[in-house]
């Protein structure tokens, strides 16, 4: 007896002491995560301009957005459009180029690095450099259509273009993903490759067969957080275009946040903050729903 | 098994409390200064006998406060208005939190209790009509140094800055006249134009547009005649209210509040626009915008484009840019049905103090020191910004800039004595209508809406967004 109430003593010694050592975590999760989702979810439901107390009126920010808000459909509509285009585009870019960096070729230690580069590079330089690039005037690209005799091409000018021209910097800034498909490519076991030759199959055939299978795990991680974060895009659009030319630009981010602070309709932009996360978990349901189908586990 | 004495648990403990104790240490309040001793000659009595007796007493400490303050842009000048003041009050020191304060910042900044004492190059008639800022009547009222009466600041600019009948601001940088017309005199020389019949109207512009505007054998945008929505136009908030209809004789916004904009001379404006971004096409014109962004007045200042609608701050900052060529301003082109017509809108920026400052008193000096003659002096040999004060343009050297240049200069100040029309624009909502005015006209070069259907949208929208925000008021 008295060996068990010892026992149980050290085992709430222990996790008293594990709680110690984790609490400033939990502390900044409540602080910083939790207690603003509260907050903002109770925001979504008042008129809050932030400057003066938040005044309840229920649902009626929720109406708005699907009833009164042309600009919000304009805002929806540019963000599906751009996750339908970038996410699968970022995606294969990744995978085919860490198919590219995987291979047993001189100099790969630098392509690795030069590929990973864009991840790690502070947003507003990339910004910068993008911005040169795109130039109508004295950009990379246009200024060799220049010396060429040729029409620039309005990147970021023309309504049509504008959102792909995102969507290529999106696929260029995929460093962390094609980290991931690296190791994935890696831990492919070398014995089903060489049973596959044994078997006569093509390289193209082993790289459908047996490569993409077994990278499936790696794949669903990365469509679920390309999804996620291209959902959020922020920072490109607004650095870049403000949402123009013609809001042919304006995501959701974007227009949350002018909501939020150029219009000082907090409230508002709260509702649409949470109607955002649960489109965002709607989609990330049906790629798990379906991912049986398609994510092959190793251990099966 | 034997314990070890000293194990990685125990270390990492005791690292985590090492730590702990620093951070609480670094929390605890510092050792007040040392007292200052000085010597004092003091009245004594000694048996009936007065005497004067030197004592050492303990000096009271002065209070040293920290101001903070966002002045808006630019970042040295006003750098060196903080250092010139701070000189003058020896016990207040200025914090300059932001140059660029964005409705986020100060948004964020009200909210957790640490606003900035003063604010500047905000979108002034939100914050105000919103009741953070400290009206400054009374100060005004007591002051030597400004006056809404005697004339020096001239009374349309202390309107910009008034909201339901007080004022909560001093009008200080960038103030005159808020738009002029900028003409690229050499530009305009080329294409084989009279340079001493500027135009005046709108129509009479877009004809000297088609003859400037050139391309490449490619078809490329080359030189440009006007683009009118570069800048100025564009423009309809933070201290830049939509001018558009000044030019067309109307006010969008009545000063009891109430929108007129769907109205036959809105769709005339829009078609005006129009027809710049037809000829050229949106998208050129759009592209030469964004190529020379980053550059003091775009395609204009670069001598790319030979007409531009703007600021005050355009003058200097395009001679500065470009001072091989030769420009001109003057005032903004109308309709051809009120030709003649000199039209000109007052703006610009003030010190807004808010609400919650612990130094009102402070704030309200820096305020008015903003517009006096060192700080002034400091703008304009930077920049080529005026006094808002008119006995501050008798002391000026306007010497230090070419002499074309000097005749630009005097034109926003002077404007707003001389226009015939000169408005000012109250818009508690102005947010809303910058991102309504840039989507009707957006929509209508890019073929979206009619300028009719535009017209009525942005009255629809904005009259519901001011209903709503005067429901919330009270």
């Amino acid at each position: 007896m008295l060996k068990i109430r010892s026992l149980r003593r050290q085992e709430t010694r222990r996790t008293v002491r594990g709680l110690l050592f984790v609490s400033p975590w939990i502390v900044g999760f409540l602080l910083f995560t939790v207690y603003p989702m509260l907050a903002s979810l109770y925001y979504s439901l008042t008129r809050y301009d932030v400057l003066r107390p938040p005044k309840f009126v229920g649902l009626a920010n929720y109406q708005e957005l699907f009833s009164a808000d042309d600009l919000f459909r304009t805002a929806l509509y540019n963000t599906v459009w751009f996750v339908t285009v970038a996410v699968p585009a970022a995606f294969v870019t990744a995978f085919l180029l860490a198919v590219l960096l995987n291979q047993n070729i001189r100099g790969r230690s630098l392509f690795r690095t030069i590929f990973f580069l864009p991840s790690i590079t502070p947003a507003v330089a990339s910004v910068m450099v993008w911005l040169w690039i795109y130039n109508t005037q004295y950009g990379l690209i246009n200024g060799v259509l220049i010396a060429l005799g040729m029409k620039v091409i309005p990147w970021l000018s023309s309504p049509a273009l504008a959102k792909p021209s995102l969507a290529i910097i999106q696929c260029w800034s995929q460093g962390t993903a094609i980290v991931i498909f690296l190791a994935a490519l890696q831990d492919v076991p070398r014995t089903l490759y060489e049973a596959a030759l044994v078997d006569g199959a093509s390289s193209l055939q082993r790289f459908l067969h047996v490569t993409i299978p077994m990278c499936t795990p790696a794949m669903l991680y990365v469509l679920l957080t390309g999804l996620i974060d291209t959902f959020q895009s922020f920072l490109w659009p607004w650095l870049l275009t403000r949402g123009g030319p013609n809001n042919a630009t304006l995501l959701y981010s974007v227009y949350l946040y002018r909501s939020a602070f150029e219009h000082f309709k907090m409230g508002y932009a709260s509702a649409q903050g949470w109607l955002l996360f649960l489109i965002i978990v709607a989609f990330a349901a049906i790629i798990f729903r379906t991912s049986a189908r398609w994510v092959y586990y190793g251990g099966e | 098994m034997e314990k070890n004495k000293f194990s990685r648990r125990d270390f990492l403990g005791l690292a985590a409390g090492a730590a702990s104790g620093a951070v609480l240490a670094g929390c605890a309040p510092s050792e007040p200064p040392a007292p200052q001793i000085v010597k004092e000659t003091v009245v004594v009595e000694v048996e009936g006998e007065k005497e004067i007796v030197e004592v050492e007493v303990t000096a009271a400490p002065e209070e040293t406060i920290t101001f903070e303050w966002w002045p808006g842009w630019p970042g040295a000048p006003m750098t060196a208005i903080a250092k010139f003041f701070e000189d003058k009050h020896p016990n207040v020191k200025i914090n300059i939190g932001q140059f660029y304060p964005e409705g986020a910042q100060l948004m964020a900044a009200v909210a957790s209790g640490t606003p900035p004492d003063m604010v500047a190059d905000v979108p002034y008639l939100e914050i105000i009509a919103r009741d953070v800022c400290l009206p400054l009547d009374d100060y005004i009222a007591a002051s030597d140094e400004v006056s809404m009466e005697d004339g020096d600041i001239p009374e349309i600019l202390w309107k910009v800055f008034e909201w339901q009948g007080q004022h909560y601001g001093v009008p200080s940088v960038e103030t005159a006249g808020r738009e002029g017309m900028g003409y690229n005199l050499d530009l305009i020389e080329q294409a084989g134009l009279d340079l001493e019949n500027l135009p005046e109207t709108w129509e009479e512009v877009f004809e000297w547009h088609k003859q400037i505007t050139t391309y490449d054998s490619a078809g490329n945008l080359d030189i440009l005649g006007m683009n009118p929505m570069a800048e100025r136009l564009d423009a309809a908030s933070y201290g830049d209210p939509w001018c558009l209809p000044h030019m067309w004789g109307f006010n969008y916004i009545s000063e009891d509040l109430e929108y007129d904009i769907d109205r036959p001379e809105t769709v005339e404006l829009l078609n005006t626009i129009k027809m710049f971004f037809d000829d050229v096409g949106p998208e050129k014109m759009e592209a030469q915008q964004a190529g020379f962004a980053g550059v003091a007045r775009g395609a204009f200042g670069v001598g790319k484009q030979a007409m531009l609608i703007t600021y005050h701050s355009g003058v200097a900052a395009v001679w500065q840019t470009n001072p091989t060529q030769t420009y001109k301003w003057t005032y903004v082109p109308v309709p051809a049905g009120r030709k003649g017509t000199k039209v000109q809108t007052g703006g610009g920026h003030a010190g807004i103090i808010m609400k919650d400052s612990k130094y009102p008193d402070v704030a309200f000096d820096l305020a008015v020191f903003l517009t006096q003659q060192e700080a002034c002096d400091t703008l304009f040999a930077s920049y080529g910004w005026f006094s808002p004060r008119k006995s501050w343009r008798e002391t000026v050297d306007l010497g230090m800039y070419p002499e074309h240049v000097q005749e630009s200069l005097l034109f926003y100040p002077d404007s707003l004595e001389e226009a015939d029309e000169v408005w000012f624009v109250r818009d508690p909502i102005e947010g809303v209508t910058q991102t309504e005015w840039q989507r009707a006209y957006q929509g209508v070069i890019y073929g979206e809406f009619t300028p009719e259907e535009a017209a009525a949208q942005m009255q629809e929208v904005l009259t519901q967004e001011l209903d709503q925000f005067l429901e919330d008021r009270g």
